[in-house]
């Protein structure tokens, strides 16, 4: 019974995000040997998600992408991707060194395309480091640029060729904009009031090593207790490439084999497994989710006080409660009569009327929004394993936002501990209402089925709804 | 007898002028290219979409005068030196290039790699400023 929790609220008063996601969408990595470029006004998408109506800061490369290159770049729609660096601050850069680069032949022609975000038109200009020596010359490491300053939004190309004596190697390009700035005489260091700068990796005659996809699997998803659980992950890395592994799981699991098992099964060990492979950089990282369902207990009473010799015994039998499934909605356990009720969170700010996202916002015609809790907060909240039965936010004010279409509320268990991009695989739907007018103060959404939390893991919460009609609203 | 005119005269006059100042904004003239070109810069810092339609129909008046602050506060010179690209005076919020401005005479921002420069009029001859 101890492990009955029988209501979470969460106290949610200041989902005051920004720039969303993607401020978080990886752990920074800086810029450095090189300087790091500055801008007086970040991040580059203010106040909406990047290409909001009504962004009054809406400059950035919305996207980038080459052609003519052995492997070529296409980073489109990637709207304003600032980061949050330790010890540094916000930062409109994002260095996408694993997942978009360029691979190249001295002499070729490389064509670059460049688009800025809505409203805001930018100066585009490009470098890349050919000497190596950590420092973007300006007059002979700019590769190319858009004269002038191109309408908002617009597709504008301009080319460089890879110097015919390029030694075979690895080098830094920089891609900048700035607002209303000649895209000739953008600097690569220099402060600018609104834009945004990405970098890539430039590999010329070699194949990048170090780049390597992964697939996290089992052979056991869902297994009766007592059983064996097999993990493996098999990758793209050459075989003669040395690789590391790391996975990690529920109940401090830890190996470092590239297929580990794990004997006598329990059902807390249910959840997800987490392996990371690493050639050296660009490590991988993926996820398999394995359940272990316990036998139910079970008590047999002979209908007969006694038998006979050589007669027939005929049992009934009582199946006990089936245990909860950790990290699911699998195996309720009894009804509880007084359930708990835990606070997360202390926060006493609120945001303001217009800034989404919330729990609760109208935004467009539709919205998608995931948090995550972490175990350690939920934990430190007082919250043990076990049964969630309903969730609660509360409100400062609702601002007259009116009715929420299909508000659906589902769960899995995590070990992210940030929300980097929308994970919809494995959810849980524990609620949903076709529609739902939140109220000042407490507003809590009873599920459907009760979530049976592993005490472990962090817990991803995923709230759909429509809004119709869209406003620009937030409780 | 003499009191009740001088007070009607007195509610005459400041009818008058009241009626006067309120038709004031109409007089205020906006190109209809410079309007499109530039209303996403006062659509953006109202909200955008249906918010800002609701506020563009409610506030005329102040529509009109924001409109003005982003189309005519300042203007173009073209050829303001001998070389460099031209300017799309459409990709310019003005309300960026404020701190440029002067109180009593024009001042002048010039940016590198454009023969053009931007013009912003002097604070004292503004209609309205945000």
């Amino acid at each position: 019974m101890k492990n009955i929790l029988n209501k979470v609220s969460v106290l949610v008063v200041a989902l005051i995000v920004f720039s969303q996601a993607n401020l978080f969408a990886q752990p920074g990595v800086g810029p450095a040997p090189y300087c790091f470029p500055l801008y007086s006004t970040i991040p580059c998408n203010q106040p909406g998600p990047s290409n909001s109506p009504g962004n009054f800061i809406n400059d950035f490369i919305n996207s980038f992408s080459t052609t003519g290159a052995n492997v070529n770049i296409t980073n489109n729609n990637s709207g304003c991707n600032a980061q949050n660096f330790p010890a540094v601050g916000i930062r409109n850069f994002f260095y996408f060194g694993c997942s978009q680069y360029l691979v190249v032949t001295p002499g070729q022609v490389v064509n670059c395309t460049f688009q800025s975000g809505q409203t805001y038109s930018q100066g585009f200009t490009c470098f890349i480091d050919w000497d190596q020596n950590g420092v973007y010359n300006l007059t002979n490491e700019r590769v190319c640029s858009i004269p002038g300053v191109p309408a908002a939004a617009s597709f504008n190309s301009a080319n460089f060729t890879v110097p015919v004596g390029q030694a075979t190697g690895t080098y830094r390009m920089r891609v900048r904009c700035a607002y209303f700035t000649n895209g000739p005489t953008i600097d690569p260091c220099i402060n600018y009031g609104f834009g945004e700068t990405e970098e890539y990796n430039v590999y010329v005659n070699m194949t990048p090593a170090g780049i390597i996809t992964a697939t996290a699997s089992t052979s056991t998803p869902s297994i009766c207790a007592g059983q064996t659980i097999s993990l493996n992950v098999l990758t793209s890395a050459n075989p003669t490439v040395a690789l590391t592994y790391t996975w990690s799981g529920p109940g401090n699991f830890a190996s470092n084999t590239q297929s580990p098992t794990i004997t006598n099964a329990t059902a807390t060990m249910s959840g997800i497994y987490s392996v990371t492979v690493s050639p050296g950089s660009c490590p991988a990282t993926k996820t398999v989710q394995v359940t272990v369902t316990d036998y139910p207990t079970y008590t047999l009473t002979p209908l007969t006080a006694t038998v006979c010799q050589g007669g027939i015994l005929t049992p009934s039998v009582i199946l006990g409660t089936l245990p909860g499934t950790p990290c699911s909605t699998l195996g309720l356990g009894p009804t509880c009569a007084s359930p708990l009720l835990k606070d997360v969170g202390s926060s006493t700010t609120s945001n303001p009327s217009w800034q989404p996202p919330t729990v609760y916002d109208k935004y467009y015609y539709d919205t998608h929004l995931q948090i995550i809790y972490r175990a350690s907060e939920l934990l430190a909240s007082g919250v043990s394993a076990g049964y969630l039965t309903s969730m609660a936010f509360n409100v400062a004010a609702t601002n007259g936002i009116g009715s929420l279409t299909n508000y659906t509320i589902k769960m899995k268990c995590t070990t992210n501990t940030v929300v980097t991009a929308f994970d919809n695989a494995g959810l849980s739907q524990v609620f949903t209402q076709a529609n739902f007018a939140p109220v000042n103060g407490w507003n809590t959404h009873t599920f459907a089925t009760p979530y049976y939390w592993d005490g472990v893991s962090n817990i991803l919460v995923d709230i759909c709804r429509g809004n119709a009609p869209w406003q620009f609203i937030s409780a | 007898m003499k009191t009740n005119l001088k007070l009607f005269f007195l509610g005459i006059f400041i009818t008058m002028s009241f009626f006067s100042f309120s038709q004031d904004w109409s007089k205020i003239k906006i190109d209809p290219a410079k309007e499109k070109q530039f209303e996403p810069y006062v659509e953006f810092r109202h909200g955008g979409g249906s918010v800002y339609q609701t506020w563009k129909t409610n506030n005329k008046f102040q529509y009109v005068k924001e409109m003005w602050y982003y189309s005519e506060s300042f203007y173009i010179k073209r050829n303001h030196t001998t070389s460099g690209e031209t300017m799309n005076e459409a990709a310019i919020d003005i309300s960026r290039f404020e701190s440029n401005r002067k109180a009593t005479e024009e001042s002048i921002v010039v940016i590198p790699g454009f023969k053009d420069a931007i013009v912003l009029l002097p604070t004292n001859k503004l209609i309205y400023k945000p």
